[in-house]
């Protein structure tokens, strides 16, 4: 990259910071005027919006944006915004907006979800940051940010086993920050830098460089909920509020794929894994969590959980198009990215709507809900079908790449693993929505009573499950594009 | 002979005429109600016409090319008709609007009327999609949106049997989708292209090449109700309301066979098969395809399911003209293609007809039947005759040619295959004809009773229905179903064997040119 392609500017430290300040600024404003709670609200997540839609037409002519803070000795705080940042954070400022507003609807009593704000600004901060940074330090340092401020809200609804779950999560997050610290700490001894975009700062795998990687990998992939490192997952969004769930499938999950990106090609390089074949490690992972986390899914009656188990499938997607390493693997994954945040965006809300409006959770008790809430449940079909990979929808796209990498790679065997996780797919999606629509005709009258949803839980599910389909039916496929630029970059 | 490629958008917008009236019939739901039968009757009737005035392009020598901008997934989705497309497109939305005609006095006594208009035109729109797409991806597309919208159709009783077959068909579908979806993915990383061209655009053996037809046979087998991929048939035709099974059985099992026949002369070519003997295995499962399906349907006492195990076996002819991989053979695929729609769609019609008169599901209680529903069983014995393979009718026409072209195949063994199966035919058909009219009045009394007790069992929305046909005075012999449902079901049976009676059999030069069109170029 030349020179005259770097834009020093403060817009990536701005869209990191509105968040924290966001989330500083509620606790004030809850003590002394709760008026100006929503404006604050507002404008910490969608001035970030502005923000990276400002950056976007420099990144994607293919200049960078830079800063360099020097408050974090030794290293300094440093962003750096290329494709593959742009593009994630472009998905994070999109998804904070709309869980935040819809967390807004979830909480309506407002004591309640008071103190969920605080902690879910800080998240979104510290994803942002995670998204934006540009050395491993600095993703190390918002990464532990965005871990630590998730724990309450994993424990938030102060049951037995919201704490349990939260504990869980608690201390694999220290496992995770122990492990990339060590990880760090290798990298830095033999490299000298820690920084992204120089394509792989080691030159040669060496037993203590394959260290580091298995630590890379559990520090990213606890929070990836790679298997076997996904056992805080299910029981955290099983007991989590949904809009907690929701954050950290649609971007916690993907700072974790993030990172794993990051330490493939920032760190190590392409030609390097090659050689040592260490990519073997993550491919064979993503297999079993495909499979496993599919099978798994089967068996969950609580909605959550079937969800959490899916999202590990997913994940498996997206760590499968990384572990390839061939170009349209890579495109596959990274648009994955995009499609699994709309599709399971989408049916956590759902599963959220379903919660906070008729208090159910088990699948076997939503028979026939569909009658009560037909538009959240044609959503959640509508995301539950994209999940298969029909066309036209995003995830169709992203098998179909993921499926031409496979090939590319040599391992055409492997397209058989996505097809089986597919009818898998089917097989656990499908019955909820047939049942909430079909096959009720014994349900008493006022079972099949409409409820009124508020527009504020319902929208963000409209649009989510729109954006499952919106990009493909149009004759550019604008996050292919994006996806496709990244991809660039690396190959 | 060389082809006009004219570039035209016209496939492409009529493809969405029953697509989109489907979506807004179900969206305002509420305020179409009362219009509902209308539209879709109207739509369907329009749809009928709107591919008829392609027809006169086509006869000319052209080729109508749409590239459709949108719904680009990874690659452009195509529109084109061609003399295979035309052929199957004019007689198939014809059916598809004989079956909407059909429905209106089907599903008068049905729930979620709108439902099941709406998705029927949905269907419907998936269906010729998938015959119109002018490329592998969008004929996956609609071909996965015609399964999908099917599924609402097939499971619209709702009860538990009907909700278990539908979950049936639903995976089953899904899995052949992902199939197909396996194939293509190959052709494109082989070929770097999914369009239908002549010729083929495989064109090296190789190992990928061998897995990606397999995976296309699984995935169009297993819609066409191939051996060993039929089992979601006879479950689902049963379960579906008559229309619906007419239409999966008359129309939708065809564009399995359509999706193969593209495959054989489109992606790879017939010289390349042949070659690679591949036609060998699935002449072997045509033939198994064939006897199975005549086999079991002769032990079926469920009407409905009496046709679908014979829908297997007709299946299995079509495949038996198509892999012979010779235009005789591929004619006499096709015209059978369009005889078994016409014919099969007519004996679901007549099966639905005769369970919304009486309720009768099962062939042991029809007995003098055709006596109260003669005009019914009248066409009934119409298509029965013509399955069976009897001069005037079509069935005969379709049978003649299969068995030349096995003859100059030199393969007779096939033709001793179509006589059994035709045996078998007339060995299951027959007698459901003449219990029906000429069975004793005792006998038909008794059959009364025993329908009596079977009602109670029945599904309750048609219970109340029921219920007044059994307290009609036994004077009264006749409870024909009204013209509205008799209608269609005659144009169909006149169908059956108008064309035959022709001095120029119009359909037979369809099938002609449409077989031409694929060996030439």
């Amino acid at each position: 990259m030349s020179q005259s392609g770097i834009i020093i500017s403060i817009i990536p430290a701005l869209i990191v910071l509105f968040p924290l300040l966001g989330s500083g600024g509620l606790m004030l404003a809850d003590r002394y005027r709760p008026e100006w709670r929503n404006p604050i609200l507002l404008v910490s997540v969608v001035l970030p919006l502005f923000l990276a839609g400002a950056m976007y037409p420099a990144v994607s002519a293919g200049r960078i944006y830079y800063l360099f803070l020097n408050i974090l000795p030794p290293l300094g705080l440093e962003f750096r915004v290329d494709i593959l940042s742009a593009y994630i954070i472009l998905i994070f400022v999109f998804f904070s907006l709309i869980i935040v507003s819809y967390t807004v609807g979830y909480y309506r009593d407002k004591e309640e979800g008071r103190k969920f704000f605080y902690f879910l600004l800080l998240v979104i901060g510290g994803c942002f940051g995670v998204a934006l940074s540009g050395n491993m330090l600095t993703l190390f340092f918002f990464f532990e940010l965005m871990s630590l401020s998730f724990f309450p809200l994993v424990a938030y609804k102060s049951t037995p086993e919201g704490y349990a779950a939260g504990l869980k999560f608690f201390f694999m997050t220290i496992i995770a920050g122990v492990a990339l610290f060590w990880a760090v700490a290798i990298i830095y001894n033999t490299t000298g830098s820690l920084s992204f975009g120089t394509g792989g700062l080691v030159s040669a795998g060496s037993p203590i460089l394959l260290v580091a990687f298995v630590c890379f990998l559990i520090a990213f992939g606890i929070k990836a909920a790679m298997i076997p490192l996904h056992i805080w997952m299910p029981d955290a969004y099983a007991a989590s509020p949904t809009p907690a769930a929701t954050i950290s499938s649609v971007m916690m999950l993907k700072t974790g794929v993030l990172g794993l990106y990051r330490v493939f090609h920032d760190i190590y390089g392409l030609s390097v894994l090659q050689e040592t074949g260490w990519n073997n490690i993550v491919l064979v992972l993503a297999i079993i969590s495909m499979i496993y986390g599919s099978i798994n899914a089967f068996a969950q009656d609580d909605l959550n959980r079937r969800l959490a188990y899916s999202g590990i499938a997913q994940v498996g997607y997206i760590l499968f198009g990384l572990g390839l390493l061939t170009e349209q693997a890579f495109v596959g994954s990274a648009y994955h990215i995009m499609a699994h945040a709309f599709m399971k965006g989408c049916l956590f809300l759902c599963a959220g709507v379903i919660y906070v409006n008729t208090g159910k959770t088990k699948i076997s008790e939503m028979k026939g809900i569909g009658l009560q809430m037909p538009v959240t449940m044609t959503a959640f079909t509508i995301a539950g079908v994209s999940a298969v990979g029909i066309p036209p929808f995003n995830i169709f796209v992203s098998k179909w790449h993921l499926g031409l990498g496979a090939i590319e790679a040599g391992m055409p065997a492997l397209i058989l693993v996505l097809l089986l996780s597919s009818i898998l797919n089917a097989s656990y999606y499908f019955p909820i929505s047939i049942n909430a629509f079909l096959g009720c005709r014994e349900l008493k009258n006022i079972e099949r009573q409409r409820i009124r949803l508020q527009p504020l839980r319902i929208i963000p599910v409209i649009l989510l499950a729109v954006g499952a389909f919106a990009f493909t039916i149009f004759p550019n496929n604008w996050p292919l594009d994006l996806a496709r630029m990244v991809a660039r970059l690396y190959f | 002979m060389e082809y006009e490629v004219v570039h035209t958008l016209l496939p492409a917008i009529i493809i969405f005429v029953p697509i989109v009236s489907g979506l807004l019939l179900f969206l305002l739901g509420h305020r179409l109600e009362p219009y509902k039968e209308l539209i879709c009757i109207g739509v369907t009737g329009l749809f009928f016409v709107l591919v008829l005035t392609m027809y006169p392009a086509i006869r000319d020598g052209k080729i109508l090319l749409g590239i459709f901008q949108y719904f680009s997934f990874p690659l452009s989705v195509s529109f084109k008709v061609d003399q295979l497309t035309i052929f199957l497109g004019i007689f198939f939305s014809f059916v598809w609007f004989m079956i909407a005609c059909f429905s209106y006095g089907y599903m008068a006594h049905e729930h979620k009327k709108v439902r099941y208009y709406s998705f029927f035109l949905l269907a419907e729109g998936g269906c010729m999609g998938t015959i119109f797409a002018g490329d592998l991806l969008g004929l996956f597309l609609f071909f996965e949106f015609m399964a999908l919208t099917t599924y609402i159709l097939v499971a619209h009783e709702e009860t538990p049997i009907t909700m278990f077959a539908g979950a049936k068909y639903l995976y089953m579908t899904v899995g052949g989708g992902l199939s197909v979806f396996f194939g293509l993915l190959i052709t494109y990383y082989l070929t770097g292209s999914v369009v239908f061209n002549r010729p083929g655009l495989i064109t090296e053996p190789s190992a990928l090449a061998t897995v990606a037809f397999a995976a296309f046979m699984v995935g169009f087998g297993l819609k066409a109700g191939m051996f060993p991929v039929h089992v979601w048939l006879p479950d689902a035709h049963p379960a579906a309301p008559s229309p619906v099974s007419s239409a999966l059985s008359g129309i939708m099992l065809k564009t399995g066979i359509y999706g193969m026949i593209r495959v054989i002369f489109n992606i790879y070519s017939p010289e390349f098969i042949h070659n690679a003997d591949w036609d060998t295995v699935m002449l072997i499962i045509a033939v198994i395809t064939i006897l199975l399906g005549s086999a079991m349907a002769l032990l079926q006492d469920d009407l409905k399911r009496r046709l679908a195990y014979s829908s297997i076996a007709q299946i299995g002819y079509i495949l038996l003209g198509v892999f012979l991989l010779s235009e005789q053979g591929l004619i006499g695929g096709l015209y059978h293609l369009f005889t078994h729609a016409f014919m099969k769609g007519l004996l679901f019609l007549c099966a639905g007809a005769i369970i919304v008169q009486t309720g009768i599901r099962n062939i042991s209680q029809m007995k003098g039947i055709g006596l109260k529903m003669p005009a019914t069983m009248i066409f009934f014995t119409i298509a029965a005759v013509t399955m069976v393979g009897i001069p005037p009718f079509n069935g005969f026409i379709s049978k003649w040619q299969l068995s030349l072209a096995s003859l100059e195949a030199g393969q007779p063994f096939f033709v001793a295959v179509l006589i059994v199966s035709s045996l078998l035919n007339a060995a299951y058909y027959f007698p459901i004809v003449i219990t029906a009219f000429f069975a004793s009045e005792s006998s038909s009394e008794t059959a009364h009773g025993h329908e009596e007790g079977h009602d109670e069992g029945s599904k309750p929305d048609a219970h109340g229905h029921h219920v007044t046909n059994n307290q009609t005075p036994k004077g009264i012999l006749r409870e024909d179903a009204p013209w509205h449902m008799l209608f269609p079901m005659g144009l169909l049976a006149v169908g059956c064997f108008a064309f035959a009676l022709m001095p120029e059999n119009w359909a037979w030069n369809l099938a002609l040119a449409a077989a031409k069109s694929l060996f030439s170029m």
